[in-house]
């Protein structure tokens, strides 16, 4: 039976370190006004309640909407650890959400972010680019990324930061490079690259080339490619033992090869054997990859000859199970075949 | 606090009765056993409220007993030292009925704030109508001097503080005030009182010594004896001057530490009622439990719920998104490579054709230079006699023995003859200026001669004009040759100015030339022609 006497203890599922939420809509509106507090200790708490609170979207859509983006800002600017920590986790996981995503872009909270770029904490810095990461997810946040002149920095942090984090650099940057790669390319992204792809961590290798498939998509990024000698590497690695590096490899050499001069260079590193050994690869990715590098390969005329007898191989792939394999192994054999 | 003083004297008769009486009395059931001085209540000052009743009477009694004594000092030392007491007594009585105020007593100060009586006077006539009172000095109740224990270094806050009851206060005045004992007040001796007790004594003790004479004595001892005081009890007892001494300390235990106070457990009150509730009676606990646990694991899942849909939805977009990706890079590369063909095919395309119209341009500008050639071959054909026969014509091509021969040799023949034709003239000046010479010598000889004949003039003119005979001759052979027809006039005309001279000149220069023509023809042909040919000396070679 239950004593009438009342307890000192406090109930056992409290957290002493997460803020009282309010009750339905007031929840929002108070964390915020405790945001702004100067007692360090309940800011703390707020941010650890908004923390759990911003993994539904609708929270964050009142978030944004009653502003709680701007006292976050000023709290990324604040001197104690934890504060900053819990905040860029918080614009991390309201980053995950298109809502988040997009009052981003309207409050700018991307360049209040790039503050923290050499934040002593790496918890922080981690945050950091989980956030920009999502963000660039969405062409419009990639966009807002370049925009804001990040790119050069963050090519900058590749060489600095530790492995976990420069994956997610690599995955920021191959997002942002998609849309727009001039800076990136003045910014000697190039050569970083280069040094990453010989990386002995699988992830940062295959999530490298991607991002080299995302440079040499222009025409400079091309020729930066020729320039610093990054075919060779590709070209090695496409016998990688990881299949995602191999198929990003034949992704990049894809584009490489586009010019003549890139072209001339994968053929003489004998890039045809192991793209010929990645069709029958089981990522359909690599497949497809490989379809289109040997394409480009087979418009010179050396490839052409060679892979004349080669021809069965694609027949062969024009019965793939996915359609892309299939429409790129029929536009393969035609160049194959083309007569002058 | 004049006027108080009389309450507390007038109640200190009265407590001399009932603090003995209160000795042997149970202490009233609400009785204080600490020393509590408390403040007069609310209404009159008869009114007093009873301490608080908190301890249990049990420990009062050892606490009781001590009590009176301390009150003693101050009731008999006539405590209070209050001169007035007597004067003011009577005036003060009436006055203090009416005035039903609050007053605090406070028997231990001698030095009572005096503005309380004052103000006490001053507002009864306002407090009658008002209501209102202010306080000099608040009534408190006072805390009790006397210490049980050993005063805490640091006085903790929550022990109470003993406070002395005024019930058992000897110093205030209990009973009816109407027919107090006014004893003697302390410390001042009323001396009519003395003398009576000195009589007092003084009566006493003649009434013992009185009271000693009539008392049966022994008879006197026969003589020769001498009473003796024996002791006949079965055991001696030692009889001695020296006063039986039994030394008795007493000591103060020290101060004790006070002991902590015991856990108050109310004593039990009321009724025991016990009830059981069996088994289903008051609720069913899984019937209640379950909307709260609802609640409860509700929340717990639903926040499991979003944030593991949420890993799941972006793992969703990111295979979603690599799917896309990978599509859109194989068909950008398409496109690129498509492009990047179609440039080439292009470029090639624009080669060939340049090539193709390199190759035709040149065709033409060879056909071009062909023709060009040709014609102008056979427009040359015929230009080089034309050029030669031209240059020969122009004298480009001598024969360079008769260029020599005209360069060379006529040159210096002209030379030599123009050399031979001056000495041939400048022996002819020579000549002339011999013959003018002797013209004149011989004028003037024949001017001495004869001074009257003035025919000395033309050989003077002669003379004059010996010189001048080269231009004027040829002049007039250029005259002559020239301007035949005009010659008359002219040669008149020019004649007519220096006619004389002229004409005489002509005269004799004719007759001269004549002669010397007569002489040397060849000469004066020569000199004419040489004459002629001076003035135009190449008319002969240059046709």
């Amino acid at each position: 039976m239950a004593h009438a006497r009342i307890s000192m203890y406090l109930p056992p599922d409290i957290n002493p370190t997460q803020a009282a939420i309010a009750y339905g809509c007031w929840a929002l509106p108070k964390l915020n006004e405790e945001l702004q507090s100067e007692d360090l200790l309940t800011r703390q708490k707020a941010l650890m309640a908004l923390c759990d609170l911003m993994h539904d979207p609708e929270h964050v859509y009142v978030a944004i909407d009653t502003g709680c983006l701007e006292s976050l800002k000023a709290l990324l600017k604040d001197n104690n650890d934890m504060v900053r920590i819990k905040t860029t986790e918080v614009l991390y996981i309201m980053a995950t959400h298109n809502v988040g995503r997009e009052g981003f872009l309207e409050h700018d909270v991307i360049l209040a972010l790039s503050y923290l770029l050499n934040d002593p904490q790496s918890a922080c810095r981690k945050n950091l680019h989980l956030a920009f990461k999502h963000v660039a997810q969405l062409p419009s946040g990639a966009q807002g990324i370049v925009n804001s002149g990040l790119i050069p920095s963050l090519v900058w942090k590749l060489q600095r930061e530790e492995e976990e984090i420069q994956g997610l650099l690599l995955d920021t940057l191959a997002a942002c490079l998609m849309e727009d790669a001039t800076e990136a390319l003045g910014s000697h992204v190039v050569p970083f690259l280069k040094q990453k792809l010989l990386s002995t961590n699988d992830d940062i290798r295959s999530k490298a080339a991607r991002t080299l498939i995302a440079v040499s998509i222009p025409l400079e990024g091309k020729n930066q490619v020729w320039q610093h000698d990054v075919i060779p590497i590709l070209v090695h690695l496409l016998k990688d033992k990881v299949e995602e590096v191999q198929a990003n490899a034949a992704g990049a050499l894809m584009y490489a090869t586009v010019t003549t001069q890139g072209k001339y260079a994968a053929l003489d590193t004998e890039a045809i054997h192991p793209l010929l050994s990645l069709l029958g690869s089981s990522l359909s990715k690599a497949r497809l990859n490989a379809t289109k590098a040997l394409t480009m390969l087979a418009e010179a005329p050396e490839g052409r000859k060679f892979l004349q007898s080669r021809v069965p191989v694609f027949r062969v792939l024009e019965d793939d199970t996915s359609v892309a394999v299939r429409r790129a192994a029929q536009i393969a054999v035609k160049v194959i075949e083309w007569k002058p | 606090m004049r006027r108080q003083e009389p309450e507390v004297l007038l109640r200190t008769g009265l407590p001399a009765k009932t603090a003995g009486r209160n000795c042997q009395e149970v202490p009233p059931p609400g009785g204080t056993p600490g020393c509590r001085a408390t403040a007069v209540g609310d209404a009159g000052w008869l009114s007093v409220p009873w301490g608080k009743p908190s301890v249990a009477p049990t420990s009062c009694p050892g606490n009781f007993l001590s009590r009176p004594p301390s009150f003693s000092p101050p009731l008999l030392a006539s405590g209070n030292p209050c001169p007035w007491q007597y004067v003011h007594l009577s005036g003060s009585q009436d006055r203090l009925a009416p005035t039903s105020l609050k007053a605090g007593i406070h028997p231990k100060r001698s030095d009572l704030a005096a503005g309380v009586a004052s103000t006490l006077t001053d507002r009864t006539s306002l407090a009658m109508g008002t209501y209102t009172y202010t306080y000099t000095s608040r009534p408190r109740a006072l805390p009790c001097q006397r210490r049980r224990y050993r005063d805490h270094l640091m006085q903790l806050a929550e022990e109470p503080v003993h406070h002395g009851n005024i019930m058992y206060d000897r110093r205030v005045v209990r009973g009816n005030t109407y027919a107090l004992h006014t004893g003697p007040l302390p410390g001042q001796p009323d001396p009519i009182e003395i003398q009576r007790q000195q009589q007092a004594k003084r009566r006493a003790l003649a009434k013992k010594r009185a009271q000693e004479q009539f008392r049966p004595r022994t008879p006197e001892p026969v003589e020769g004896r001498k009473h003796v005081d024996v002791q006949t009890e079965m055991y001696l007892e030692e009889i001695a001057d020296r006063i039986i001494e039994v030394d008795v300390e007493c000591q103060t235990d020290a101060f004790l530490d006070r002991p902590p106070t015991p856990l108050f457990i109310p004593a039990k009150t009321g009724k025991d009622v016990a009830t059981q509730i069996l088994e289903g009676e008051l609720f069913d606990f899984d019937l209640e439990v379950k909307p709260m646990l609802e609640v409860l694991v509700g929340k717990t899942i639903e926040q499991s719920l979003l944030e593991v849909m949420e890993e799941e939805e972006l793992a969703n977009l990111r295979a979603s998104q690599y799917a896309y990706e990978e599509l859109r890079n194989v068909e950008l590369a398409e496109v690129q490579r498509l492009a990047e063909q179609e440039k080439r095919h292009r470029e090639e395309k624009e080669r060939r054709k340049r090539q193709q119209w390199e190759v035709v341009y040149k065709h033409g500008e060879t056909a071009q230079k062909v023709a060009a050639r040709v014609f102008a071959q056979r427009y040359l054909a015929d230009l080089l006699p034309s050029v030669f026969d031209s240059l020969r014509d122009g004298g480009y091509f001598y024969d360079p023995i008769e260029r020599d021969i005209e360069i060379g040799f006529l040159p210096w023949l002209m030379n030599e003859v123009d050399k031979t034709m001056e000495y041939s003239m400048v022996g002819r000046t020579v000549l002339d200026m011999l013959i003018r010479e002797v013209v004149e010598k011989r004028q003037a000889a024949y001017e001495q001669r004869d001074d009257q004949p003035p025919a000395g003039k033309p050989k003077d003119e002669l003379g004059g004009s010996g010189r001048t005979t080269e231009p004027p001759v040829g002049y007039e052979l250029q005259e002559q040759s020239t301007a035949q027809p005009q010659r008359p006039l002219l040669g008149r005309d020019s004649l007519q100015r220096t006619p004389d001279d002229g004409r005489y000149m002509e005269s004799v220069l004719a007759q001269e030339t004549k002669l010397m023509e007569e002489g040397e023809y060849e000469q004066t042909k020569i000199r004419k022609t040489s004459g002629t040919e001076v003035l135009q000396p190449r008319g002969d070679f240059q046709p």
